[in-house]
């Protein structure tokens, strides 16, 4: 259930204004329009709103869990969180702040063109590379 | 099962299920917003907008000054 949320959430960002209703087609729709989209700041909202809720509210639930014991890994039984995991989560945070800031400076420039592009596909894929990782610990 | 072990599992049901609920109606919450903000029905104001990206930084510091080995 997350997962697809976080897919639709990510979707969003990535296709802009166009989705309208929560079904696959919507989605579809959205990620194809990518390629030829404009970056504007609506889109750069929803994608703060989708790394937000989509990765960093599970991210800070994990991350306050107690510590795995050595060679224990998270279970209904036991609820922990691994150093390992943790250390992805912090390389991810630092990666998309760079992401993220790179297209805000370049938005707020009034930049376009195919600079913008490179920027904004780092967020996208970003997004779309981190929904994985949250999916591990969710 | 006796009834303290059962009393525990209820316990560990009750706990887990705590963190996932507040989790996911926190995720929900951020899929009507994104939602919105992408078929136009909510603009973000630059103050909301401002107070978003607040949050979010808040959060990531606070994950990146956790130790990870504590």
């Amino acid at each position: 259930m997350r997962k697809f949320v976080l897919i639709f959430v990510a979707a969003l960002a990535l296709g802009g204004c166009n989705t309208t209703g929560s079904n696959w087609g919507a989605i579809t729709a959205g990620v194809a329009a990518f390629e030829n989209a404009q970056v504007t700041q609506q889109q750069v909202d929803v994608a703060y709103v989708a790394w937000k809720s989509g990765f960093l509210v599970p991210a800070t639930a994990y991350v306050s869990l107690p510590r795995c014991a050595p060679g224990t890994k998270i279970s209904f039984r036991n609820q922990c969180s691994d150093p390992a995991t943790i250390r992805k989560i912090q390389a991810a945070i630092v990666a998309m702040r760079a992401n993220f800031a790179k297209v805000q400076a370049l938005l707020a420039q009034g930049a376009s063109g195919a600079g913008l592009q490179t920027a904004w596909a780092a967020v996208t894929a970003g997004i779309s590379t981190y929904q994985t990782l949250a999916a591990s610990f969710t | 099962m006796d009834p303290a072990t059962i009393l525990a599992d209820v316990q560990l049901f009750m706990n887990a299920a705590s963190l996932v609920g507040k989790t996911l109606a926190e995720v929900y919450s951020g899929w009507t917003q994104a939602r919105d903000i992408a078929n136009g029905t909510k603009v973000l104001t630059d103050a909301e907008r401002a107070a978003l990206r607040q949050q979010i930084a808040d959060m990531e510091d606070n994950i990146l000054n956790t130790n990870p080995d504590v």
